[in-house]
C-alpha cells in the first residue's frame, strides 16, 4: 500500500464515517422512540382496576369528569412515563404509587405536594387506602376513586406488586426475609397475612418508605403508631385474604420459563 | 399517540390492527412479547454490525499504514473488540439483565475511542482494548448487582467508607500530575484515579439517601458524605471533578425533593464556591485567562487550547484522514483532548454526530429510569446520567472554548482505565435498572392475564 | 433536567459549528499550527504569481522553496508573499497554506494523484497585486524612510500593489532575522496603525456633510488657533476667512476642530464606524489589523484632536486606501481582495473564499460633494503635487500627523486618493514615517504610483 494509496483511502474514511454515525444515530432515535410508544402502548393495555375521575377543573389539560383509567398498579405523577397521568402543574413528576389489593387501592405518596385522602393529608412514605368513592387530592386537583366492575369481582385475589420471584418464594416457604423489612419478621403484606391467618388484629402502623425498594431498618417505623387516625381510611388489614397458592406458583413457573427465553410461553397463560 | 388526548379513557392503541391484520388482542400479545424481551431487534442489529464495520474498517487502514508493512496487533486488536461488540449487543442481553441498544450506543463509542487511540498511538489502542475488555466484564457485574440486591444499606455504608478511603489515598501517596494531586501507582495496575471509582459510591450513597423521602435531616448522611468527596478533591486540587460531584449532588437533590428554592441555594453556593476557587488557586486564574483569550500566551499557558481549535479548524468538516495530521502536537491528546484529535482526523460532522451519541445515550438511560418503579433505581439511574452528562458537556465545552478548561476526561473516548472501567460500570448500574424495570413489566403482564 | 442538559449540548453544538466556521480558516494559518510545517513534508506546495504569471514563490526539483530570481521583485512584493518560515505571520505563503498544501483538495483529487503517482501538489495561487508596480514604488519612495503604499483598484477591490518599507529578501532569511528591530517582518501596509492626521478630514467631512444643515453658510475665520476647552488647537498659517470647501482644500486645522464643535462625539463616531473604524476585518483574503476611533464621552478638546485625525486616532494605510475607494464608489465600500484565480493541481479552477458585497457607507450625495472637494485639494489645495497630467484628474487629501511633542521629529506623511476616470479606477495610500509635510513628500509618491499603474494599464 503505498503513501498516496493510504492517503486517499484515509481521507475518504472521513466521509464514510461519518455516513455511519449518521445511521447510527437515526437508528437510535428511531428505536428509541419506537420503545418508548411500545411500552406507552403496553401500559394502556393492561387491564384497568378502576377510572379516576377529575372533580375539579384546573387548568387546560384536565377537564371536570374526565375518566383516567388506573391499572392495576403504576406510578401516579405529572411525568410522561407514569402510568395515571395528572398532568398539572403541582403535582410531582412521580407523586405516588399504587397497586391494588382486593378491591382496595393502596397508594404511597413520595412527595409532600398535597396529598390528601378523603381530606386526610398523607406524608411522603405513608399508604393509603382507597376504597370505592374515596376522594384523592393531589396537587390541588380533585379525584373520585371508581372500582371497575371487574375488579371488583376480583376482590378475593389481590396480587403482590413489587414482590419478586424470591421474595414470594421465601415468604411462601415462611421464611419471610424481605427487602426493608425488620431483621427477623416478614413484611409487613407477609405479616398481615400471617397475622390474618392466625385472626389476630394488629395494630396498623405507619409506614416510612415503604416500598419494597426501601433500604431502611424497619425500627423507624415503629415509633408512628400512634398516629393511626391521621389516616383516616387506614383499615385493618383484614381485606387481604392469602392468595391462590397455585396461582402464585403458576406465575412463578410461567415467568421462569420466559427468562429462559422461550417468548411465547407468555401466551399460554391468555 | 393519545398523549395530549381529550379524554382519558383507555383506547385500544391505534397501530393494534397489526401488519399481519391481527386482531386487536393478537396485537397486543405481541406487543406485550416484544416488550418483555430484551432482544434488540433489526435496529439494534444494523447499529452493531455499522460499529463492527466501523471498527473494520479503521483498524484495517490503521494496519496497512506503514508502506510494505503489516501491523499484525491492529489485526489482534481488531479480532479482539469487534466480535466482542457484537456478542454483547446480540446475544448478551437475551440471557442477562441487560438492555440492547443502550449496549449498542455504548460499543460504537468504545469502537470510535479505540480506532482513534490506536491510529494515533498503537501502545495506547492496544491498552484502551484491554481496559474495554475488562470494563465489559465490570459492567457485566455492576449489571447484575444492581438487578439482584434488594437491600442497599450495607453496600451504601462500605461504598461511603471505601470512597473516603480512596479519595485519601492519593492525598498520602499519590502523584502529581497535570498540576493535580488524584493518581496513585499501584505495583500491579498500573496507575490509577480513584476519583472516578468514587464517583460509583457517591452516586450509590446520594440515591439511596434520597430515595427515602425523609425530611433534609435525614439526608444528611449522603450529603456530608458528598461534601466530604468534595472537600478531599479540592485538597487534590482536582477541580473539575469535584465541579462535577457537586452539580450531580444537586440535579439528584432537586429530582428527588422538588424543593426549587433549596436547589437554587445550591447553585448560588456553588457560584460562590466557584468565585474563591478563583481567588484561592492561581492556576483557576490562569486558566480562565487562557480562557478568554488564548493568543496572548500562546506558547505557555494557551498552548494546550490553541493547538487544540488548531486541530478542530484543521480538520475541516471531515478530516484530514486516519492517521493524516499531527495530533501527537496537541498536549494530553489522549485524555482530555481526545475530542480535538477526533475531530481533526475524522472531521466536524463526525465530531458533532458523536456528541449525538452521548445525547442519546442519556436519552435512552432516562427512559430506561424512567420504567422504574422504585424511587431509588430512578435516583440511582439519575445520578448516573447527570454524571455522564455534566462531565461530557463541560469536556467538549472547553475543547472548544466555549468554557473555561477543567482537567475532566471524556466517557468512553478519553485513554485511561479507571475512567473507561468506570464509565462502563455506570452503564452497568443502567443495565440493571433496565433489567429491573423489565422485569416488573413481566411480573405486571403476567399477573394480570 | 433532561431539557436543560439537550439545551446546553445544542448551544455547545452551536457555538461549534459558529467558531469553526467563522475562525476555522484563521486557525488552520495561524503560524503556531504545526500541520503546516509537516504538511510540507509530503505535500509539494504551489506556486504563487502576481497578475501578470511572475513567479513570485515556488517549489524547485528539490523540494526547496524558492522565489522570484530578481532581488528588486523579492524584496518589492516581500510582506506580501511571505517567508516559507511563517515569521511573516500575514504573508501569502503562510495565510493561504490551506490552499498552497492541497488542504483543499478534493478525495477525487487525491484519488486522481494516488492514480497516476504523482505525489500530491498544492494549489496554484495567482494574486492581483503586480510586481512591477511593487517594484517601481519602491524605487520611487525616498531613501531610508519607512512607510507603506497601496494600490487598489476600486472597483473591484482588487490590491494592485501593498509595499511595506522596510523590505526583506526572502531568500537571506538569517540577516532579516538578525535584524528584527528594522521591522522588516511587519507589513505596515496591513498591519500598521498610524494617527491619519489630516486625511481623517475627509471623515470628518462626510460626517458634517451628513448631520449639519446650510453648511453652505459656514464660515470660520482662521486665526492660527482655536481655543478649545483648556488647550487650543494650532494651524501653522493664518487662512482668513474659509468657507467648508476652502478649510478642506488648505487642511485647515482650526476650521474642522470647530466644525467638530457642531458634531457631536456620537455623530461622529458614528461616520468613522460606518467608514470602518473600530470594526473586527475579517476579510477572506487577508489579515488587516483593525483602526480605532474613540467613541467614549470625549472632552471637547478630545474631540477636536480626534476630528483631524491625531488624538487616539489610528488606521492602517489599507484601510484609508478603502476609505478611498469607497469615496469614489459613490459611497460604496469595497471588499479588498488579494486573491485573483486558484488552480488546482490538475488545471481545474478551485473557488475563491466568498467575498462580501459592498454596503452603503455613505449617501451619494455625500460622496460626490466629498470627490468634489477632494479633486479641488489636488488641483488648488495642499496636493498639487499628486496631480496628473494628460487629463487625469486625481482627487486626494493630504495629512500630516503630528506624532510627538518634540520638534526634531517629523509628522508622519500621508496621501489618501484616486483617479476619478472609469478606465482607470485607481486608488492609493502612501504613508511614510516621519516624513515631513504630506503634500511634499507623500503627494510625489502617489503621483508616481499613479501613472506607473496606468502605463501598466492594470
Amino acid at each position: 500500500m503505498t503513501g498516496a494509496w493510504y492517503r486517499v483511502l484515509s481521507y475518504g474514511f472521513g466521509y464514510v464515517a461519518a455516513a455511519i454515525a449518521a445511521a447510527i444515530v437515526l437508528l437510535s432515535a428511531r428505536k428509541q422512540t419506537s420503545d418508548a410508544r411500545l411500552w406507552r402502548r403496553v401500559r394502556r393495555g393492561l387491564p384497568q382496576a378502576g377510572v379516576l375521575r377529575v372533580m375539579s377543573a384546573k387548568g387546560r389539560k384536565l377537564a371536570a369528569g374526565l375518566d383516567i383509567p388506573v391499572p392495576y398498579e403504576g406510578t401516579l405523577g405529572a411525568a410522561m412515563s407514569c402510568d395515571v397521568r395528572i398532568p398539572a402543574r403541582r403535582v410531582h413528576l412521580r407523586s405516588a404509587f399504587f397497586w391494588m389489593e382486593g378491591d382496595a387501592l393502596h397508594m404511597v405518596a413520595l412527595h409532600r405536594d398535597g396529598f390528601m385522602v378523603d381530606d386526610v393529608p398523607v406524608e411522603p412514605g405513608d399508604e393509603a387506602v382507597l376504597h370505592d368513592g374515596a376522594v384523592l387530592c393531589v396537587g390541588g386537583i380533585r379525584l373520585a376513586w371508581r372500582v371497575s366492575r371487574a375488579a371488583a369481582l376480583r376482590g378475593e385475589t389481590p396480587e403482590q406488586p413489587y414482590v419478586t420471584r424470591a421474595r414470594r418464594s421465601r415468604a411462601q416457604q415462611g421464611a419471610g426475609e424481605g427487602l426493608g423489612a425488620p431483621r427477623k419478621a416478614a413484611t409487613r403484606r407477609e405479616r398481615r397475612r400471617s397475622a390474618q391467618d392466625e385472626d389476630e388484629a394488629r395494630p396498623v402502623y405507619r409506614a416510612r418508605a415503604a416500598k419494597p425498594g426501601a433500604k431502611k431498618p424497619a425500627a423507624a417505623k415503629m415509633e408512628k403508631t400512634n398516629k393511626t387516625e391521621k389516616t383516616g381510611r387506614k383499615k385493618q388489614p383484614d381485606k387481604a385474604t392469602k392468595p391462590g397458592g397455585e396461582g402464585r406458583a403458576k406465575a412463578e413457573t410461567a415467568a421462569a420459563s420466559k427468562r429462559s427465553g422461550a417468548a411465547k410461553t407468555s401466551d399460554k397463560r391468555r | 399517540m393519545p398523549a395530549k388526548a381529550k379524554t382519558y379513557t383507555a383506547r385500544p392503541a391505534s397501530g393494534a390492527r397489526g401488519r399481519r391484520g391481527d386482531s386487536r388482542a393478537q396485537a397486543e400479545a405481541r406487543d406485550r412479547r416484544r416488550a418483555i424481551s430484551r432482544a434488540g431487534g433489526f435496529r439494534v442489529t444494523a447499529i452493531a454490525l455499522l460499529t463492527f464495520a466501523f471498527e473494520a474498517m479503521g483498524l484495517l487502514l490503521a494496519c496497512v499504514r506503514e508502506p510494505g508493512a503489516v501491523d499484525a496487533q491492529a489485526l489482534s486488536v481488531l479480532a479482539l473488540i469487534a466480535p466482542l461488540g457484537l456478542f454483547t449487543t446480540l446475544i448478551l442481553p437475551r440471557a442477562l439483565p441487560m438492555d440492547a441498544l443502550l449496549m449498542a450506543l455504548t460499543n460504537f463509542l468504545c469502537g470510535v475511542s479505540i480506532v482513534v487511540l490506536y491510529t494515533v498511538s498503537t501502545e495506547r489502542g492496544l491498552r484502551q482494548a484491554i481496559f474495554y475488555v475488562a470494563g465489559l466484564a465490570v459492567m457485566l457485574a455492576m449489571s447484575g448487582i444492581v438487578s439482584r440486591v434488594r437491600r442497599y444499606k450495607g453496600l451504601t455504608l462500605l461504598s461511603m467508607a471505601l470512597g473516603i478511603a480512596a479519595l485519601i489515598l492519593p492525598l498520602a501517596f499519590g502523584d502529581w500530575r497535570y498540576g493535580a494531586k488524584n493518581w496513585v501507582s499501584l505495583p500491579l495496575v498500573g496507575s490509577f484515579q480513584p476519583s472516578e471509582f468514587v464517583k460509583l459510591s457517591v452516586v450509590l450513597s446520594l440515591a439511596y439517601y434520597f430515595s427515602a423521602h425523609r425530611t433534609v435531616p435525614q439526608m444528611l448522611p449522603a450529603i456530608l458524605f458528598s461534601a466530604a468527596c468534595l472537600a478531599l478533591l479540592m485538597l487534590q486540587r482536582d477541580l473539575g471533578t469535584a465541579l462535577i460531584y457537586y452539580l450531580t449532588t444537586l440535579v439528584m437533590f432537586y429530582v428527588a425533593c422538588g424543593n426549587v428554592p433549596l436547589t437554587a441555594l445550591g447553585l448560588c453556593g456553588g457560584a460562590a464556591a466557584a468565585m474563591m476557587g478563583y481567588r484561592m488557586f492561581a492556576h483557576v486564574k490562569v486558566r480562565v485567562a487562557m480562557w478568554r483569550n488564548p493568543w496572548s500566551d500562546p506558547l505557555g499557558g494557551g498552548y494546550q487550547i490553541i493547538q487544540a481549535l488548531l486541530a478542530i479548524g484543521s480538520g475541516g468538516l471531515f478530516g484530514v484522514g486516519l492517521g493524516q495530521g499531527t495530533p501527537s502536537q496537541i498536549p494530553a491528546y489522549d485524555n482530555d483532548f481526545i475530542f480535538a484529535v477526533l475531530c481533526e482526523q475524522m472531521g466536524l460532522v463526525f465530531g458533532l454526530l458523536v456528541l449525538v451519541t452521548y445525547l442519546l445515550l442519556i436519552a435512552r438511560g432516562a427512559s430506561l429510569i424512567g420504567r422504574s418503579r422504585r424511587s431509588f433505581e430512578m435516583l440511582l439511574g439519575c445520578g448516573v446520567l447527570a454524571m455522564l452528562g455534566i462531565q461530557t458537556f463541560m469536556i467538549v465545552g472547553g475543547v472548544i472554548k466555549m468554557i473555561p478548561l477543567t482537567g475532566v476526561t471524556m466517557p468512553f473516548m478519553s485513554y485511561g482505565g479507571s475512567s473507561l472501567i468506570s464509565c462502563l460500570a455506570m452503564i452497568g448500574i443502567l443495565h440493571g435498572i433496565a433489567a429491573r424495570g423489565q422485569e416488573d413489566m413481566e411480573e405486571a403482564i403476567l399477573s394480570r392475564s | 433536567m433532561l431539557t436543560l442538559l439537550f439545551a446546553l449540548f445544542g448551544v455547545m453544538t452551536a457555538y461549534c459549528c459558529y467558531s469553526v466556521f467563522f475562525y476555522g480558516g484563521r486557525w488552520v494559518s495561524n503560524p503556531y499550527n504545526p500541520r503546516i510545517t509537516s504538511q510540507k513534508q509530503s505535500v509539494v506546495m504551489g506556486t504563487v504569481t502576481d497578475r501578470d504569471g511572475a513567479v513570485l514563490a515556488y517549489t524547485d526539483a528539490s523540494g526547496a522553496r524558492r522565489y522570484s530570481d530578481n532581488r528588486e521583485t523579492r524584496m518589492a512584493v516581500s510582506q506580501v508573499v511571505g517567508d516559507s518560515g511563517g515569521q511573516v505571520s500575514t504573508g501569502v505563503e503562510t495565510f493561504h497554506a490551506p490552499y498552497l498544501l492541497g488542504f483543499k483538495s478534493s478525495v477525487w483529487e487525491r484519488l486522481a494523484d494516488a492514480f497516476t503517482g504523482t505525489p500530491q501538489r498544492g494549489d496554484d495561487v495567482r494574486l492581483t497585486i503586480s510586481e512591477r508596480l511593487s517594484r517601481h514604488i519602491t524605487e520611487s519612495f525616498p531613501e531610508g524612510k519607512r512607510g507603506a503604499v497601496v494600490v487598489m483598484n476600486y472597483k473591484t477591490g482588487e490590491i494592485l500593489a501593498m509595499v511595506s518599507l522596510p523590505q526583506f529578501d526572502p531568500e537571506d532569511m538569517e540577516s532579516a532575522l538578525a535584524d528584527e528591530e528594522a521591522g522588516a517582518l511587519v507589513n505596515r501596509a496591513t498591519q500598521g496603525l498610524y494617527p491619519p492626521g489630516s486625511t481623517f478630514k475627509i471623515v470628518t467631512l462626510a460626517s458634517a456633510l451628513e448631520n449639519l444643515p446650510d453648511l453652505d453658510d459656514f464660515a470660520f475665520n482662521c486665526t492660527g488657533y482655536y481655543p478649545v476647552g483648556n488647550y487650543s488647537v494650532t494651524e501653522s498659517a493664518e487662512h482668513g476667512v474659509q468657507s467648508l470647501k476652502q478649510a478642506f482644500v488648505h487642511s485647515c486645522n482650526t476650521a474642522f476642530a470647530a466644525l467638530s464643535q457642531d458634531l457631536s462625539y456620537q455623530m461622529l463616531g458614528a461616520t468613522a464606524e460606518q467608514l470602518g473604524f473600530n470594526e473586527n476585518f475579517m476579510f477572506g483574503d487577508l489579515i488587516v489589523y483593525n483602526s480605532s476611533y474613540p467613541i467614549d464621552d470625549l472632552s471637547a478638546e478630545d474631540l477636536a484632536w480626534s476630528s483631524i485625525g491625531q488624538g487616539r486616532v489610528l488606521a492602517t494605510p489599507l484601510h484609508m486606501a478603502l476609505i478611498a475607494c469607497t469615496v469614489a464608489r459613490g459611497g460604496l465600500s469595497v471588499e479588498p481582495t488579494l486573491l485573483a484565480s486558484i488552480t488546482t493541481a490538475q488545471g481545474g479552477a478551485r473557488k475563491l473564499p466568498a467575498r462580501e458585497p459592498g454596503s452603503r457607507a455613505l449617501p451619494a450625495a455625500v460622496a460626490q460633494e466629498i470627490e468634489e472637494d477632494m479633486i479641488a485639494v489636488v488641483k488648488s489645495g495642499t496636493g498639487t503635487r499628486a496631480a496628473l497630467g494628460d487629463g487625469y484628474v486625481v482627487a486626494g487629501k493630504t495629512g500630516s500627523a503630528e506624532v510627538s511633542d518634540d520638534e526634531g521629529v517629523a509628522a508622519h506623511a500621508w496621501f489618501v486618493g484616486y483617479v476619478v476616470n472609469d478606465n482607470a479606477p485607481y486608488a492609493v495610500s502612501v504613508l511614510v514615517e516621519h516624513g515631513g509635510s504630506g503634500g511634499a513628500v507623500a503627494a510625489p509618491i502617489a503621483r508616481r504610483a499613479l501613472q506607473r499603474a496606468i502605463n501598466l494599464g492594470l
